[in-house]
């Protein structure tokens, strides 16, 4: 009888046991500081506004109206700085997330990872996929099979496609503009031949969220609403798109995707609730 | 010694009754699990609804069915019809030019109506997750319950006026009173009697076996076979935004199965009167003109091509895609050599084009005997 009384306290004290190793494992250094949970919305808007899909009512800084079909990308590596140094990276064993603008389960990152409370100073992340991540047929399933990238142009995966059509003011025919950023291409040549491919730019960047500092109260939920403000990308800075000279297409025009490729690191914002 | 009388009554009273129970349980059947190996690079996520798991059993049933003309619910040679008779193996389960009563590759039902589109291949069809038909219309979202499923095509198919026209009586009676199939139901099912969700079950079963994996396009990737110069330029237009830029809308090497199951409009009008179009599934303006791209394998085999047929050869469809694109205010951006009606391509280009796509071709598709009519 005795026996089973020690069992059973034993039996209580195991989850409590339990408990206090999978917080130390999440590595915090004061027991008293508990933990919360981060979850990410990934928001994408124009102007400010929410992004409303296959509508002509979007005005380019050169003066071109145009309408966004399909928005799909990735962001990876969300990484959170600490006040006290500390650096935390958002991951459910994948780091990876992709986001649709068709698909709303896409736009929402419900992280399991409990995260230790406190003070933290900024947020980073990785647009698109770095060269660790970026390997072909990793994902052999949809949606994000669909973002591959030819292995002729360098393989792994698009970062990002945006697919839009626009017009001029006077024309009533719209036109295809694909910005799609991928792995970028050196050709030895004055034309596109793969054969001429000398080497590859990997054209993901490193985005650090101005303004992105916010405090993880222990046992909350804390919301952040990751945002790409898609005018940056077709107004720059640094660099303002005139879609009437361009081509309909910049996957095999390195030039074209650096330019895109800074913009982009000044499309995103952040807020939280 | 009454006692002993009332104890024996008793007894047999009882044995009576567990001996009528156990002849209305059904009888507990374990059909055998059928695996399906899934090719390099294919997708690990398959689209088989929980309720019918594939068995051995079950896939044996719907072939047997699938070329059955029973299934039509008639039994004058001259009324029959089964799925195989329009779905033929050797055009990877499409009619063909050449049938023998479907002339052009435009089937018609029994009472003589012809179907509103030209037929898909089955192929690959276990990884379809995104609706069936050219205007994905038999999708989960699909707001009538019976209109969701591969297995719910198979019934309208045997029910549709420009199909088999048919009865679920008469096919279900027909079924029933044939030898062997209560049997085979039983196995696969529990039971012997023949239902129409069985038989939609066992047809779909069979249908997601047909996997085409084997072309020498396939064998290049696995490091088997060589491509040609002619094939490996083909393939770098197919895969390049500069060249044909097939591969957004008809993936490649890192979506094999050659389709990315989603819908198009791909320039081909600048009128839509066609009421079976994605369109009039989603309500969405953008879906105006769009229909499924369909997969590119065994292209070879599956002429007439679009949604209507209107292409009787590859070569006319490269050289659509070459210089015939017609602008409407709902093509599709990804056809982004709009404003040139297409992506010019020189006459050389074409060649090697065309001779990458046969490069897809799945020879061992078409002969496989576990696909054909069992014996």
């Amino acid at each position: 009888m005795k026996n089973n009384r020690h069992f059973g306290a034993a039996l209580l004290l195991l989850p409590a046991l339990l408990l206090m190793l999978a917080c130390e494992k999440n590595g915090n250094d004061d027991p008293d500081a508990g933990s919360g949970v981060v979850s990410i919305r990934f928001v994408n808007r124009v102007t400010s506004q929410p992004l409303v899909l296959d509508t002509l009512q979007y005005v380019t800084q050169s003066g071109q109206s145009y309408k966004i079909t399909d928005l799909q990308y990735f962001i990876s590596k969300i990484t959170l700085y600490r006040h006290d140094g500390g650096v935390v990276i958002l991951s459910d064993g994948d780091s990876i997330r992709y986001v649709d603008a068709r698909l709303p389960e896409t736009q929402a990152w419900d992280s399991a990872a409990v995260i230790e409370a406190g003070e933290y100073d900024s947020v980073a992340f990785i647009f698109g996929l770095d060269e660790s991540q970026n390997i072909s047929y990793r994902f052999p399933n949809p949606p994000e099979r669909d973002m591959f990238w030819p292995e002729v142009l360098g393989g792994g995966y698009h970062h990002m496609k945006l697919n839009s059509m626009w017009k001029s003011c006077c024309t009533n025919l719209e036109s295809p503009f694909m910005m799609h950023l991928g792995t970028g291409q050196i050709y030895s040549g004055q034309t596109h031949s793969t054969d001429s491919i000398i080497g590859f730019v990997p054209n993901w960047f490193r985005v650090s969220l101005p303004a992105s500092s916010f405090t993880l109260q222990r046992d909350s939920v804390i919301t952040l609403r990751l945002m790409m403000n898609i005018e940056y990308w077709f107004n720059g800075p640094p660099n303002i798109l005139d879609l009437s000279s361009l081509p309909q297409g910049i996957m095999q025009n390195q030039e074209l995707m650096a330019k895109v490729r800074d913009n982009g690191k000044n499309a995103f914002s952040m807020s939280h609730e | 010694m009454n006692k002993i009388k009332g104890v024996w009554m008793l007894l047999l009273a009882a044995g009576i009754m567990v001996s009528c129970a156990k002849e209305e349980e059904p009888e507990a059947v374990s059909p055998t699990p059928y695996v399906i190996d899934i090719p390099l690079y294919f997708p690990t996520q398959l689209n088989i609804p929980s309720d019918n798991p594939m068995t051995v059993e079950g896939v044996a049933l719907g072939r047997r069915l699938f070329y059955d003309g029973r299934l039509s619910g008639r039994s004058d040679p001259d009324s029959m019809m089964s799925c195989s008779t329009c779905h033929l193996q050797e055009h990877a389960f499409e009619c063909g030019l050449n049938h023998p009563k479907y002339t052009g590759g435009h089937p018609y039902g029994l009472t003589g109506i012809s179907t509103p589109h030209t037929m898909m291949p089955f192929i690959n069809l276990v990884w379809t997750n995104t609706g069936y038909l050219w205007n994905g219309l038999v999708e989960p979202s699909n707001t009538d319950p019976s209109k969701r499923q591969l297995e719910d095509l198979v019934w309208m198919g045997i029910m549709a006026p420009h199909e088999m026209a048919g009865d679920t009586n008469r096919t279900k009676a027909l079924i029933q009173a044939t030898p062997g199939y209560p049997e085979m139901f039983k196995k696969a099912f529990g039971s012997e009697v023949v239902t129409a969700k069985n038989m939609g079950r066992a047809i779909a079963q069979f249908i997601r076996t047909l996997i085409s994996a084997n072309s020498k396009f396939d064998r290049y990737l696995k490091g088997e076979a060589q491509l040609t110069p002619s094939e490996l330029n083909g393939y770098v237009l197919f895969m390049t935004e500069e060249g044909a830029d097939c591969f957004h809308c008809h993936g490649g090497e890192g979506n094999p199965l050659f389709t990315t199951n989603l819908y198009y409009n791909n320039g081909k009008d600048d009128v839509f009167t066609d009421t079976r179009d994605r369109y009039h599934v989603t309500l969405q303006e953008q879906d105006i003109g769009a229909y499924k791209a369909p997969t590119l394998r065994n292209l070879a085999f599956t002429a007439p091509y679009m949604h209507d047929g209107r292409f009787v050869t590859i070569d006319e469809v490269i050289n659509f895609y070459s210089s015939g694109l017609v602008y409407s205010p709902y093509v599709n951006p990804l056809m982004h050599h709009i404003s040139t009606n297409g992506n010019q391509l020189t006459p050389s280009e074409k060649v090697d084009l065309k001779a990458f796509l046969l490069t897809l071709t799945d020879s061992s598709f078409i002969t496989n005997p576990a696909f054909g009519a069992p014996e």
